[in-house]
């Protein structure tokens, strides 16, 4: 019972600890990709420190107290943290994720792509070459995928006929054609939280293949502009390649806003 | 399951843990460094203009949600009206220049949507916090402990006292002795003070987080498009979904602009302006300072005034 009045006496002490190691572990393991865009990490950084601040205020708090007149109380507002500290040591699981935002999106072929549709809010930076699309050939990549994709719903003839290659993961929707599937990948503006799919049509009706639902492939193909019921012709890539290739560690598209 | 859940609970979590920990840093600086006569000198006297002062304060301090109901409690705690500070709760997440840009370059061939965003934010702040300065006394308002008595020639003009409104446990010296500590003395009470409100707001920000997962996790967003068709307000929708998803006012507009294609800028409105300024995990912070009928009637106050700006904005943008 002695024991169990020491750890109450030193309650948030332990449980700032119990944080601050988390936030290191998120931090140092490159856990936050999986989260947040690359943008906020400055905040968690800067939440080290806070917190940090606080886990010494805490042990000062502590050793002020007197074992003896330490009586337990308000056990819930101590349990919500331990709750919380659980949570967040169970780690991403990003295939789970993009399934489970997969599964929740309506994406139709007119308006899969709205998220993008107005965009102009992204501009090439230094590394200018990767955003160059004046060739026939247009490899999109993680860091030029917001750039480009964004153009490519913004001003669709201006790629029309060129070949594209780009990753992502199989997403079907009732909506589509048995033939068709989205490549897709997970765009995050901040965090988690505000996560949604982007991503092209494919037509995989040359290809004598069967896709699995949320595996990762490389496609390569043609870009075509086909009436897929919405207001203007939709862009589709039509399949003429593919590999399957190992789910990305780092999976998701964030924009980066220059 | 569980790892999706995790994933949204770490997401939000360390989108908001920053600016909860400055936050309860910044109202503890506030409580031991500032005085009682100091923030009655800087809030403008009148009425209208005091409370049209705070419904532009984001403009100066462009913090979000997490961070600004510790800051706003500390603010109430040296005798803040409380109008004003609700005005600021409201205010500070829509109306700032961070929000705005964001919504800026979310709707680039639309600007007057930010604009809107901003203006609807100043009004819907301001009469709010004229209808709690006209009509509530602010013991129906405050969460109040009835441990220790004080006020401020603010708040004398109010027909109550506002009683001691610190954090159960607080060992801070609030009140009688502040003025002759020593400077070793006020930053130990500062930290101690800080320490206490971090558990105290952090119970409810965790709480908000979790239940917001929750909602993320298990109903999924094609459901909620599914009943959009067939709600009869689509503002009134929108002012719902914000509340559930719970996402930053400060990226909240990229969200809005992938809805655009199913809802008109009425609805978007609703769902920027609303969900800045209420959603769940705001709900569960403001228990720290309000209680429980000013909460809801003030969730209430948000939706309604919210939709009749929308639907007002929404006709504007017709004519023009």
């Amino acid at each position: 019972m002695k024991l169990l009045r020491y750890i109450y006496m030193f309650r948030e002490f332990i449980l700032l600890s119990f944080l601050f190691i988390t936030l290191e572990r998120l931090v140092n393991g490159r856990q936050l990709y999986s989260f947040l865009n690359p943008g906020y990490h400055i905040f968690v950084n800067l939440a080290m420190v806070t917190v940090f601040l606080l886990t010494a205020s805490a042990l000062f708090i502590a050793a002020g107290r007197d074992i003896k007149t330490e009586v337990s109380r308000d056990y819930f507002k101590y349990l919500v943290f331990l709750v919380l500290i659980g949570l967040l040591n169970i780690g991403p699981d990003s295939e789970a994720f993009n399934s489970h935002v997969a599964a929740g999106s309506n994406i139709t072929p007119d308006a899969s792509m709205n998220s993008f549709s107005s965009g102009s809010d992204i501009k090439p930076g230094p590394d200018a070459d990767i955003y160059n699309t004046s060739g026939d050939f247009i490899e999109i990549t993680k860091e030029n995928y917001y750039f480009i994709v964004n153009d490519i719903y913004s001003a669709p003839e201006k790629y029309e006929g060129k070949r594209i290659s780009v990753d992502g993961f199989v997403y079907k929707s009732k909506k589509l054609r048995n033939c068709d599937f989205i490549i897709a990948r997970l765009i995050i503006y901040c965090c988690a939280a505000d996560a949604g799919i982007g991503g092209f049509i494919t037509d995989a009706s040359g290809i004598n293949e069967v896709f699995r639902k949320d595996e990762w492939l490389r496609v390569d193909g043609v870009l075509r502009l086909e009436e897929r019921g919405g207001e203007k012709p939709a862009p589709v890539l039509k399949l003429e390649s593919f590999k399957r290739i190992p789910a990305d560690k780092e999976p998701y598209i964030y924009p980066v806003y220059n | 399951m569980l790892s999706v859940y995790s994933t949204y609970v770490t997401a939000i979590f360390l989108e908001g843990i920053f600016f909860l920990t400055i936050g309860v840093i910044i109202s503890s600086v506030i409580d031991v460094f500032i005085s009682d006569e100091t923030i009655s000198k800087i809030v403008p006297s009148g009425r209208i203009t005091g409370i049209a002062v705070s419904s532009l304060t984001g403009l100066l301090f462009p913090v979000c949600e997490c961070g600004i109901v510790p800051v706003v409690a500390g603010l109430i705690r040296k005798g803040l009206p409380v109008s004003h500070a609700v005005t600021m709760l409201l205010s500070i997440p829509v109306v700032n220049l961070v929000t705005f840009t964001s919504t800026y370059y979310a709707f680039p061939g639309s600007p007057g949507i930010a604009f809107l965003r901003m203006a609807g934010g100043i009004t819907v702040s301001f009469c709010l916090g004229l209808t709690v300065s006209l009509f509530l006394e602010d013991d129906s308002v405050l969460k109040i402990k009835h441990e220790e008595k004080r006020y401020t020639p603010l708040m004398q003009n109010n027909s109550v006292l506002l009683n001691h409104l610190c954090v159960p446990g607080c060992s801070c010296h609030h009140g009688e002795t502040r003025s002759k500590m020593t400077p070793a003395e006020k930053i130990r009470g500062m930290f101690n003070h800080s320490v206490t409100e971090f558990f105290e707001t952090g119970k409810y920000f965790i709480i908000g987080v979790l239940v917001t997962s929750a909602f993320q996790t298990f109903i999924p967003k094609n459901a909620l498009d599914d009943v959009s068709g067939t709600f009869p307000l689509p503002e009134l929708f929108m002012t719902g979904y914000a509340y559930i998803l719970s996402i930053c006012s400060q990226t909240d507009a990229f969200v809005a602009r992938s809805m655009s294609s199913y809802f008109g800028p009425g609805a978007l409105l609703c769902f920027m302006i609303s969900g800045a300024m209420i959603d769940v995990k705001t709900t569960m912070m403001l228990r720290v300072i309000f209680r429980k009928r000013f909460i809801l009637f003030l969730a209430a106050a948000i939706i309604i005034s919210t939709v009749c700006f929308s639907l007002l904005a929404e006709a504007v943008l017709k004519i023009l």
